[in-house]
């Protein structure tokens, strides 16, 4: 029996969500697989690229919370049974890292860190990593702006004020802190993270951890190209053995399991400091299965209980150049989306062979909460 | 007279004169398929009525606001000239 | 009464109100048929609209059966895993007398915050050894009747323990008080207004004048670091200072303190209006607090037998819960930039904390038809009266009853008569018989205490 296998982050836009190209390289790699697209909008483009989705699906917004977003996941679900779940937001992941269980208990397969290894994550915690004995740049977390002046002391300046989701800003002085401060705890919340400025080169890598401490496979980036917000439009792989080993160690002190993005800076100074982690396949994923190092499929698998080998790191100087292009699309396939909320391209299976009823129509939940850190 | 919309039985509404779409309860998809096919705004509570397990006065007082929001947010507006389609 | 199948013999078709909605370009927006639909026509198994029918509308409605539940939850957290654990009911959260004896019922000692909290305690029957006297300002008179009862002073600030000590002087004996602390727990806003600090040095200080004075005995040490905390480890950084506090007092002052008060600020389910989700899904489980506090508590090194007992002052999370707002629909709008208004006969003047929340909204019964996104207002004649910014609901009739919670905490105490009276409260016990807990205010209520000069009267 084929596979069928659901994949969030439909969003193909100028600042792009993973999950067209982690259907791509599935594809790749299971051309009979069924593929079911997870969307937040309407307009997300991937609802309607021809040879992606087999079946399109909204979901309602995370924020709606828990309940309601695995009640809906469940309706798609009775239509179309779902083998594999792979979610590729930053917003949405808290919510199935809790549903795994549950999910798994209705035959859907996930392969996701739990929960506290997913907050270890977090900005405001990135810190406690160096106990783990992964190297990252100093850093304090200020929730209070008559601290700014030890700052000083205890990192000096140049330093990068973060905020506690999104957005970082370089400071000179502690007047530029505090101004960013500001703006960053208003946008973000408390607290606001100050990280020690590492002069050097940003690489970012894509990672599968088996969630013992192995590592599946990675491949490592240097973007080439960037869009106006900093993410890559194009780039290229690396191969450096102290970065290898730096990735294997990371994902070994995490015990990571599942996907994740690391963004790696190597400094002037020689040495290699952990950044951030990003707990989902990044945009650029489809790069791996360029490579030969097809780490989507390999999270299927995985996520299906089979045993998948480590595998080599991946060969430098393959080259990814992003491009938009416009698509045309029936006004009626649209038009299922938004009425329906869904679209078929494929038959529906048989036991739940009848149409789903045309009945209710909802418009959003409330605009005003509109989740700031998402779509990612 | 209304031909520059394309109003499908699920409710979804295209309006081609400026690109917008919408949805509409089934009610409203029924008051305006009404509307699209001819029918004289004055007999729409009738109309209503007749399908809709509904009291006269409720109809009249829901069509009244409806045609208002039609109107309002310019989907009765013609494509040749600023007549409009009123209660 | 619309919806009345009017004519047998003809079958129409079940009737919704005509709506249309713009899809809105690059803004938030979601149409297909996956926004699960919710109605909450029963509280606690009575039907929402007999409520109405016998107590009109708006109502109160609390559930015993919640307030027992929540309680004994929060409690065995903690006496799991600390042997010595005393509940005190924050009596502003809520002080309805029905509500206060439910949980003295439970074992609850009460926490109160002014000589008329005070007076409602021991009209609840409370003795004064099982009372905390909380707050900034304690009139000397209520301190005397306190002390003479026998209850539990916290004392704020250096004056008041000036006056405390001169109390003690007077009556000739020594007096064990308990002092409250601030400090930095990694928390922002820092609720440093109350208390002695710790991290300055100003609390050990405190306590070391208190001790040579002579005329006090340090009890215990008590901080409530702020409300709604949704962080666990606030707690344990609370609770390791209070404990380094405790046995530093011990070291310089030879005496143990009996009792480590950790407050209350455990958050309750209801969802702030800058959380991304609803708040329940991110409200960290009871345990995750009692395993901070008790955690710190077991690793701070007291000796096995001076360790403290523990003291929670947990207010919002004992009852938020169990409270809903019942409210009827006035009136449909249409505001003239096209967004749907419902006005309901519940504002801002009796459910005062959706300026902080946003509550969720449920219509007692759902008619169908298509749900849209509206802005909810209260029937007064203010534009700050907003219950709910924005919350999708299906079609309402003027007459249809919803049900807002979680609304259990501060807002009968914080409710006012202002443009209206306020409405009546019910309890619904444990084996689903209503009981009116307040009857709804007559004008006698309101002018009962005003007094007209001579010249103006007629
Ligand atoms: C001293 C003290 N204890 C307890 C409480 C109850 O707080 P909560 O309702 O957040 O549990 C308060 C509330 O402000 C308080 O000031």
């Amino acid at each position: 029996m084929s596979l069928t296998i659901a994949v969030t982050g439909m969003n193909a836009t100028d600042n792009p969500g993973p999950g067209v190209a982690v259907i791509r390289a599935i594809r790749d790699a299971c051309p009979d697989c069924t593929i079911v697209g997870l969307a937040y909008e309407t307009l997300d483009p991937g609802n309607y690229m021809p040879g992606v989705a087999d079946h399109a699906y909204l979901l309602p917004y995370p924020s709606v919370g828990v309940a309601a977003l695995s009640e809906r996941l469940l309706a798609i679900h009775a239509l179309t049974p779902i083998d594999v779940l792979i979610p590729t937001l930053d917003a949405e992941l808290p919510i199935w890292v809790r549903l795994q269980d549950f999910l798994a208990d209705r035959g859907i397969a996930t392969f996701l860190p739990d929960a506290d290894t997913l907050a270890l994550r977090n900005k405001d915690r990135l810190h406690e990593l160096a106990d783990l004995g992964v190297s990252v740049p100093d850093s304090v977390v200020l929730t209070d702006p008559t601290n700014i002046p030890k700052i000083a002391d205890e990192l000096g300046y140049p330093c990068v004020v973060k905020g506690r989701f999104y957005d970082a800003y370089v400071a000179q002085t502690a007047h530029d802190v505090a101004h960013w401060f500001h703006k960053l705890a208003n946008a973000w919340g408390l607290p606001v993270i100050i990280q020690k400025f590492v002069p050097g080169t940003e690489f970012d890598v894509v990672c599968v951890g088996d969630g013992e401490g192995g590592l599946i496979g990675s491949v490592a980036m240097r973007k080439m190209q960037l869009t106006d917000k900093g993410k890559a439009w194009g780039g290229v792989t690396v191969r450096d053995r102290k970065l290898d080993a730096f990735v294997r160690d990371t994902i070994a002190a995490l015990s990571w399991r599942g996907p994740c993005e690391l963004e790696v800076m190597r400094g002037d100074d020689g040495g290699l400091y952990l950044i951030e982690i990003n707990p989902r396949f990044p945009a650029w994923v489809y790069l791996s299965a360029g490579a030969g190092r097809n780490l989507p499929w390999a999270a299927v698998e995985l996520a299906l209980g089979r045993p998948v080998a480590p595998m080599p790191p991946a060969p430098a100087g393959v080259m990814f150049l992003r491009h938009s292009l416009d698509q045309i699309l029936p006004l009626s396939d649209f038009e299922a989306l938004t009425v329906r909320g869904e679209i078929h391209r494929a038959p529906v299976p048989e036991p739940a062979a009848a149409p789903s009823p045309p009945a209710p129509v909802a418009t959003t939940a409330t605009l005003t909460t509109f989740p700031t850190e998402f779509p990612a | 007279m209304l031909d520059h919309l394309a109003l499908s039985e699920s409710g979804f509404l295209f309006d081609a004169r400026t690109g917008l779409t919408y949805t509409l309860s089934r009610t409203g998809t029924f008051l305006l398929r009404s509307l699209i096919d001819g029918a004289d705004a004055e007999t729409l509570p009738e109309r209503l009525v007749a399908s809709y397990d509904v009291e006269p006065l409720v109809a009249r007082r829901d069509i009244e606001q409806f045609l208002f929001r039609l109107s309002d947010i310019g989907v009765l507006r013609k494509d040749d000239s600023d007549e409009e389609v009123t209660a | 009464m619309s919806r009345l199948p009017k004519d047998p013999v003809v079958t129409r078709l079940p009737y919704e109100p005509p709506t249309i909605i713009a899809h809105k370009n690059g803004l938030a927006n979601k149409f297909g048929g996956q926004s699960a639909r919710r109605s909450l026509p029963r509280i606690e198994g009575v039907p929402v609209a007999e409520l109405v029918e016998r107590f009109g509308s708006p109502l109160f409605v609390f559930s015993e059966h919640t307030l027992r539940r929540t309680y004994r939850e929060v409690h065995r957290a903690f006496s799991l895993r600390y042997p010595k654990v005393q509940l005190a009911w924050s009596y502003k959260t809520n002080y309805l007398d029905a509500v206060c004896r439910v949980f003295h019922d439970e074992g609850a000692w009460a926490e109160v915050v002014s000589e008329v909290e005070y007076d409602m305690a021991r009209r609840n029957g409370v003795p004064g050894s099982q009372i905390l006297f909380n707050g900034p300002y304690k009139p000397e008179p209520a301190l005397r009747v306190a002390i003479e009862e026998g209850a539990h002073i916290h004392i704020d600030h250096h004056d008041e323990l000036y006056t405390v000590e001169k109390i003690a002087k007077e009556l000739g004996r020594k007096l064990p008080v308990t002092l409250r602390i601030n400090m930095d727990t990694g928390i922002q806003p820092r609720w440093d207004r109350f208390g002695f600090n710790f991290d300055n040095g100003e609390a050990l200080t405190a306590i070391r004048r208190l001790h040579t004075g002579g005329h006090l005995v340090l009890e215990g040490l008590h901080a409530h670091i702020g409300t709604f905390m949704l962080d666990p480890q606030a707690y344990a950084r609370g609770t390791a200072k209070l404990a380094e506090l405790a046995l530093a007092a011990k070291r310089d002052t030879g005496v143990a303190v009996k009792t480590i008060d950790l407050g209350g600020g455990l958050p309750s389910r209801a969802t702030l209006h800058g959380q991304y989700g609803p708040g329940a899904d991110s409200k960290p489980p009871v345990d995750d607090y009692a395993e901070a506090i008790t955690g710190a508590l077991l690793a701070a090194g007291f000796p096995q037998d001076e360790l403290p007992t523990l003291l929670l002052e947990s207010g919002r999370a004992l009852v938020d819960e169990a409270g809903f707002m019942i409210a009827s629909v006035v009136a449909n709008k249409r505001l003239a930039n096209g967004t749907r208004a419902v006005i309901v006969d519940a504002g801002v003047n009796v459910l005062f904390t959706s300026f902080w929340y946003r509550h969720d909204v449920l219509p007692a019964e759902d008619h169908g038809g298509m749900l849209e996104e509206a802005v909810v207002y209260g029937p007064l004649c203010m534009n700050i009266d907003v219950v709910r910014p924005s919350v999708l609901l299906p079609p309402l009739e003027a007459g249809d009853a919803v049900v807002f919670r979680p609304v259990g905490a501060y807002n009968v105490t914080q409710s006012m008569q202002f443009i209206r009276l306020r409405p009546a409260i019910v309890m619904i016990g444990e084996n689903k018989q209503v009981d009116l807990i307040r009857r709804s205010e007559h004008l006698d209520d309101l002018k009962g205490p005003e007094l007209l000069p001579e010249r103006l009267r007629p």
